[in-house]
């Protein structure tokens, strides 16, 4: 991949931008900025970078790290340098010890030297343009090295690296949440250190707090102890979990989440009566206020805008699945995917972009589900998956790439597609894992 | 990528103008128009943009075009999509002239 | 949208005029903003058909009340040969993405009716099943339905609330493996589980 990706940065290099009218550029004397324009090719326009060979007892499998986090984000082309040499790394003489040169002929803007200190990090980011040093940063690890938490504290840092190079933090230090068999798991972003949540009998449907500390989920059908369906909040530092809204005669509570302040958790209750949503303060003794009026119909899955003042959520009330839109008290209902009427449609599992744009969700076409989005305003659908069966989209923090369940291997699995460049990646290897959410961005604990 | 034709001030920060081009090419949407306009505005340090510097500096002659670029740059910014300036950027603003032509886009 | 509940909108729809829909299944249920017709005037079509619709109405019923009374009087003869569990547990199926009972579903539930009437002691649990197709939460809430309007059939028909639960398990519960539409149509089930007063079941 690197070197097509090497060729393609090379040719564009070459390109000359189209030019503006002399007499508009007369005008700008006193503009001292930036010219940008023209076109953005996700495939393109990643940024080549090198992470230099990095010392110590974990120094590989940090470098491993981080690299592999640079190249999943989609938005950097990491550059493998042989480091069985190092000292064709380092300059003649020159007092940051970095070939520049070098650097500049591999088509790297960007070089990592990263320098174990005590139990932490020292990082220093080099800009190959201006042969030298841009960033410092010091990054503390956790004692216990390869453990859990020392792999996060490393995505953290990648995260941070990515931020000074691009504006943008990356998001290295995130989890997903999702089944596997009757179980909830947890599996850091490049798919290491699967866990498995103490969840109660029959637990489905995990979903994140904004903080990243707490799920929320319920449990369905009865359990072994006669305990009806019910919505549970785990905070996940302690393991300790409680009953938000207890089993009711006859009801199945579903599709729950949190709201984006964390004071509210949305779900669908199905009751002898119909189906709808509701919201219930996460404090003790909140009564749930009732947000649909379904009359017998489905309504579930909500899902919420990043502000919080509305609910986007699945309906049959016109005889099949379709998605509305609401305000988050439950006025100003609108059909959202109102293109294309037919009886067959089929259209689900919806999730609002963190940028608030966009909204993924599942369709029916030709008898498989497939992952669409559709912006918010209303607009075009744009499909995004065509091998085998795609469904249950999660976006993560970057608003860029989704988690979705597939089976284009086979058995279902969890899979990333980052939404602009269209690559897939897979991100777990034990078959049945479905219904996932990303986490938020996860802060140091 | 960047139009570099145009003697602008030194910014060697390519991640940096990569996301500047992308968020603004995703708020503005597909369009087949053969239209060009430019839109210019400031980048703080923080990353916010200041709303008084956001103007139109060339029309394209199309009226909702226009409108169309400078809610793209305003969508931008009230999402924080662009980000702190880089540390290594000396100044504490960065000026920005963005041209919107879509039908060059992919 | 049970076949009892048409008893009380056959008088209305003889006597009234039938304005946009004259057809028997619900209006959908559309949300604001709502595009609203201009209902047609009374005329002899609408009059007609709503005549039409009661005859045949009437004729469904009175089979209907045919099937039942033979599938009790079978009901009565399998549980003389022992099979009054079976025929309470035996489950009732579905059509895809559809909680609504067909005929022949319903008589199985009529057959139920007398056992459970004769043994007021028991009390039964309906699980509600998908296949697999469809979204997996969309499919618990759809199980739950299931359930539900199986309930609400009992209930109907003189069986006391408290006598019925409901659970949905949605697609987590195949009996059949495979992706056709015979294990689809198996897996398209309530079921009946005997929660209380098993042990003293005796025949209707």
């Amino acid at each position: 991949m690197t070197r097509s990706h090497l060729v393609r940065w090379l040719a564009a290099a070459s390109i000359i931008a189209a030019g503006v009218p002399a007499a508009v550029r007369a005008q700008d004397t006193t503009f001292r900025g930036i010219f940008l324009g023209g076109n953005y090719d996700p495939l393109r326009d990643k940024v080549g970078i090198v992470v230099l060979p990095v010392a110590g007892a974990f120094g590989d499998s940090i470098r491993t790290i981080i690299q592999r986090d640079f190249d999943f984000s989609d938005r950097f082309a990491v550059i493998p340098v042989d480091s069985a040499d190092p000292s064709a790394l380092r300059a003649q003489g020159a007092a940051s010890g970095v070939n520049y040169p070098l650097f500049t002929r591999l088509a790297a803007k960007a070089v990592v030297q990263i320098t174990p200190v005590g139990n932490g990090l020292h990082v220093a980011l080099h800009d190959v343009a201006r042969a030298q040093v841009v960033n410092v940063g010091d990054f503390a690890l956790p004692a216990a090295g390869l453990s859990r938490d020392w792999r996060m504290a490393v995505h953290r840092t990648s995260d941070e690296i990515e931020r000074w190079v691009t504006g943008q933090r990356g998001i290295a230090a995130t989890r997903i949440a999702y089944m596997r068999g009757q179980s909830i798991r947890i599996i850091d972003s490049d798919g290491a250190e699967e866990v498995t949540v103490p969840t109660e009998e029959n637990g489905g449907s995990p979903a994140w707090n904004s903080a990243g500390t707490m799920l929320v989920y319920t449990t369905y059908g009865v359990s072994s102890s006669n305990v009806g369906s019910h919505v549970v909040l785990i905070d996940l530092s302690t393991g300790r979990s409680r009953t938000l809204v207890p089993p009711g005669r006859n009801t199945l509570y579903l599709t729950p989440i949190f709201s984006p302040d964390g004071n509210s958790v949305v779900y669908s209750r199905e009751g002898e009566n119909g189906s709808d949503l509701f919201a219930v303060g996460v404090g003790a003794g909140d009564a749930p206020r009732q947000l649909t009026a379904g009359r017998g119909t489905v309504n579930t899955n909500p899902t919420m805008s990043p502000d919080g003042r509305r609910v986007a959520f699945v309906s049959g009330r016109l005889g099949r699945p379709e998605l509305y839109i609401m305000d988050a008290d439950g006025t100003n209902l609108n059909v959202l995917t109102d293109y294309d009427f037919s009886e067959k449609n089929y259209r689900s599992d919806p999730d609002w972009s963190p940028d608030g744009r966009l909204v993924a969700y599942q369709e029916r076409i030709n008898d498989r589900f497939q992952i669409r989005t559709i912006p918010v305003r209303g607009g075009t659908p744009k499909q995004l998956t065509s091998d085998g069966e795609n469904e249950q989209p999660s976006w993560a923090p970057d608003a860029r790439h989704l988690v979705l369940t597939s089976t284009r291997s086979g058995a279902r699995q969890l899979w990333v597609l980052d939404t602009e460049s269209s690559r897939f990646r897979q991100l777990t290897k034990s078959a049945g894992s479905r219904l996932s959410s990303w986490s938020p961005r996860l802060a140091q604990p | 990528m960047a139009a570099v034709d145009t003697p602008g001030i030194d910014f060697p920060y390519p991640g940096y103008t990569n996301n500047i081009v992308r968020q603004l090419i995703l708020r503005f949407g597909q369009s087949s128009a053969r239209l060009t306009a430019e839109v210019r505005f400031v980048i703080r340090r923080d990353g916010s943009v200041d709303p008084e510097s956001i103007k139109r500096v060339t029309s394209s002659g199309d009226y909702s075009f226009d409108q169309r670029a400078l809610a793209a740059v305003e969508a931008a910014a009230n999402a924080n999509a662009f980000g702190p300036l880089p540390p290594g950027f000396r100044e504490d603003i960065l000026p920005v002239t963005f041209r919107f032509s879509p039908s060059l886009i992919r | 949208m049970t076949r009892t509940r048409r008893i009380a909108g056959l008088t209305t729809a003889v006597l009234s005029v039938v304005a946009a829909n004259a057809c028997h299944k619900t209006p959908p249920q559309q949300p604001a903003p709502v595009q609203a017709a201009s209902p047609p005037g009374p005329n002899a079509d609408s009059i007609r058909r709503a005549q039409d619709e009661a005859a045949r109405r009437a004729a469904e019923d009175a089979a209907r009340r045919r099937a039942a009374d033979s599938a009790a009087a079978a009901a009565r003869a399998a549980a003389a040969a022992g099979s009054v569990r079976a025929t309470l547990s035996a489950a009732v199926h579905f059509d895809y993405d559809q909680s609504e009972l067909r005929a022949d579903d319903r008589a199985l539930l009529d057959a139920k009716v007398p056992i459970l009437q004769a043994n007021a002691s028991v009390k039964i649990r309906v699980a509600g099943h998908t296949d697999e197709r469809g979204s997996d939460e969309y499919n618990l809430a759809l199980g739950q339905r299931r359930a539900a309007t199986v309930k609400r059939y009992l209930v109907d028909h003189g069986i006391a609330d408290a006598r019925i639960e409901t659970i949905s398990y949605g697609e987590e519960r195949p009996v059949a493996q495979g992706s056709d539409e015979t294990a689809y149509a198996q897996n398209r089930r309530a079921e009946f589980e005997i929660t209380a007063g098993a042990q003293t079941l005796r025949a209707p």
